[in-house]
């Protein structure tokens, strides 16, 4: 038995450089088990909590950039917003979009459909498909429940102290303890830690088949994450909630030549974005 | 069996105390044997902790991933799903041993049950990792018996044997696990080691001429220690993890008092004999290493084992008699040993989960060689285990247990060659609860 202990140890010491090296990703996914995966959010309380906690979040992204007051602009970027979310499985909620005040190159989704875009990533959006691209990113954050499955966000459940639904009804001190505190981790996701990898990429794909079903150049997110990669090693631009721009890049890239996309001219829109969009 | 030239088995130090007031006094050895320790020293993985990892033999090191992951691998709390998790574990345990062919040919049976908290660990988030805090009984024994015997052997009219052991062993403390990227994180937990024992164990024999004989022996012992737990877990490839940990408990403290009393048959003055023993020599414990693997083919099955290394630990521990002014050194000797657990969980529907294992638990001891004396005895276990979740949304129920098995032998008259047949059982049944939110 020694001796069977020492050799596995030993085989693994051996592997466990070349492993490491030689895989690219594992997503930790696969550790869910059938009750965690399993979960739907089909009920109206859940809906409801979801909404609330993603409003909540909303007013921490508001309050932290503040928003830039152009009716226009604002306009435009809803209208194109609204009409990428019909392609998303989530038609019981209603998408918002609004334009941040920083020049910052980013943008951010919480639950519920709150979705923001910075001032500093439409200045550096050349077309009306890289901003489809960017706000389709945005969306499929949270039409896959991205933060909403990281906190365990739930709106009905009698034997939980978290239970949203009661929060939200008034309560104790504790149970909104409880809700702040899971505003501040879903604002360290946005803010600091940014999404898990495997959530990024999945954004990526969905954003990329919402664009090209919306009639948009469906390189035009690769495009755009492309310019904003080389923006940030020449120290343009933030970014760091979105890490592994080639890993990213190269993922779309790999998609658009799997479905038979890389390359087809489709719309990209230029003239009506900068119609809407004068910022330079 | 009997003879004046017999002696008590002696495998832990504070049964020297018996032994020297005995041996020197009683003539029937077969009075003496009863000190041979029950509590499981000889063994290191008596009482499988948590809930889901109960029900997989233990194989849980490459899991590892809710509140019963603070135990098993701290790295694993790293990959929990869910902001805050806790769970806790109500347990039924019971240890028997049967020693073959020992009183007048019969043998003799001794047999420990008690209702414990088994489990208790706590998950939040902590900067960018997970915390916890985690309490668990890895070890108890509670054995209250009492047991008459007639005609064990000639001159013998009755033969009285009273024990109560309480023996247990605490492990608490915070744990800390972080991701260092998407595929590996480490983990560590300080747990407090505690162990307190209380024995009392009473002997009281009538012979046929009306004249008695009895003999107590009671022993205190408090022990506390760290135990620093260092673990890993890693992503090999997609549906794999591996996991490893190391851990050993050091002692900063034992407090270890024993006293014995004796009357003899023709023993007629109002004083009695007894000695008060001392000793503040500290336990060694073996390094452990346990390496981990689990595979998750779907999110409705998993397998798991794992393997554990522990290295020798021999120690001396030396009694005090506190009256004479002098010591009694007893050369402890644990050996290496290797455990091993595999494990399977399986999801029938997103609300019940079936689990199974299968786990070793080896005697530290060595095997007994013929012609030997004062050998300690040399169980080596094999269990199985089984358990049943039902989930609601955020909440989970456990119910399930495990039955450990074990032939071997035993030197019960220490300086008696005679070696016995034993047999050791160890039956846990538990019921837990875990939560998330």
């Amino acid at each position: 038995m020694n001796r069977l202990f020492k050799l596995i140890s030993s085989i693994l010491f051996l592997t466990f450089p070349v492993f490491y090296m030689t895989v690219s990703h594992a997503s930790d996914d696969f550790r869910k088990r059938a009750p965690q995966v399993e979960e739907t959010f089909t009920e109206d309380d859940d809906i409801r909590a979801e909404i609330v906690f993603g409003r909540e979040l909303a007013a921490r992204i508001i309050g932290k950039y503040g928003i830039y007051k152009n009716n226009d602009i604002t306009q435009y970027v809803n209208m194109l917003g609204k009409g990428l979310s019909q392609y998303t499985n989530r038609p019981e909620l209603e998408f918002r979009f609004a334009v941040l005040d920083t020049d910052s190159i980013n943008a951010f989704a919480a639950p519920g459909g709150y979705i923001f875009i910075t001032k500093g990533a439409l200045k550096a959006i050349e077309d009306e498909a890289e901003l489809a691209g960017v706000l389709a990113h945005e969306i499929a954050h949270v039409s896959e429940r991205h933060i909403v499955k990281e906190l365990d966000i739930k709106g009905k459940d009698e034997s939980t102290v978290a239970n949203i639904g009661r929060i939200i009804g008034g309560n104790t001190e504790f149970l909104r303890g409880v809700f702040t505190q899971m505003v501040d981790e879903a604002a360290d996701i946005l803010f600091e830690k940014g999404f898990k990898k495997q959530d990024e990429i999945d954004a990526d794909r969905i954003a990329t088949l919402i664009i090209t079903t919306a009639g948009y150049d469906p390189s035009a997110l690769s495009r755009y994450l492309k310019k904003i990669s080389s923006d940030e090693k020449e120290g343009k631009t933030i970014g760091s909630t979105h890490p592994l721009f080639s890993e990213r890049i190269e993922k779309i890239d790999t998609l658009l030549v799997d479905n038979n996309l890389a390359g087809k001219k489709y719309e990209i829109v230029k003239e009506r974005f900068h119609e809407n969009v004068r910022l330079r | 069996m009997s003879g004046s030239g017999n002696k008590i088995c002696m495998f832990r130090a504070w049964q020297y105390v018996l032994y020297n007031l005995f041996f020197i006094l009683i003539g029937y050895s077969f009075l003496l044997f009863t000190s041979v320790s029950f509590a499981d020293e000889y063994h290191y993985n008596n009482i499988i902790i948590g809930d889901r990892a109960s029900g997989m033999g233990g194989a849980y090191t490459a899991i590892s991933d809710d509140p019963s992951g603070l135990y098993y691998n701290p790295a694993g709390i790293a990959f929990s799903f869910g902001r805050s998790l806790s769970g806790g574990a109500q347990a039924y345990h019971m240890v028997q041993k049967e020693y073959k062919d020992v009183l007048g040919g019969r043998g003799w049976n001794r047999r420990s049950s008690e209702v414990l908290p088994n489990y208790f660990g706590i998950i939040l988030p902590f900067g960018n990792g997970k915390m916890g805090f985690s309490f668990a009984v890895p070890d108890a024994i509670l054995e209250d018996q009492a047991q008459t015997f007639y005609n064990i052997q000639q001159g013998i009219e009755r033969y009285i044997i009273n024990i109560n052991d309480s023996d247990k062993t605490y492990n608490f403390g915070p744990s800390y696990g972080i991701k260092i990227n998407e595929r590996l994180a480490l983990g560590t937990t300080l747990y407090m080691h505690y162990r307190t024992r209380n024995y009392i164990n009473r002997h009281f024999i009538n012979f046929d001429d009306g004249r008695y004989q009895w003999a107590n022996a009671y022993k205190w012992l408090t022990e506390s220690g760290l135990k620093p737990v260092f673990g890993l877990m890693w992503t090999p490839a997609d549906r794999w993890s591996i996991g490893t940990t190391f851990s050993k408990i050091y002692i900063f403290d034992t407090d270890l008092r024993a006293q014995a009393t004796y009357k003899s048959p023709d023993y007629t003055n109002t004083t009695i004999d007894y000695s008060i023993w001392k000793s503040h020599d500290k336990k060694e414990f073996p390094f452990v290493t346990t390496l981990g693997i689990a595979y998750f083919p779907s999110d409705r099955i998993l397998f798991s084992t794992d393997i554990s290394h522990y290295t020798s630990a021999p120690y001396t521990l030396r009694l005090n008699n506190i009256d004479a002014g002098s010591y009694i050194p007893e050369n402890v000797s644990q050996e290496s040993v290797v455990n091993m657990a595999i494990g399977a969980e399986y999801y029938p529907n997103a609300g019940i989960a079936l689990r199974g294992g299968l786990y070793t638990n080896m005697a530290n001891t060595p095997e007994l060689i013929s012609g030997k004396t004062y050998q300690p005895e040399h169980i080596d276990m094999y269990g199985a285990s089984l358990s049943v979740s039902s989930f609601s949304r955020l909440s989970s129920l456990t119910v399930g247990g495990n039955y450990a098995y074990g032939k071997g032998k035993a030197q019960i008259i220490g300086d008696d060659p005679s070696i016995q047949d034993a047999v050791m059982q160890n039956l846990t049944v538990f019921v837990s609860a875990a939560f998330s939110y």
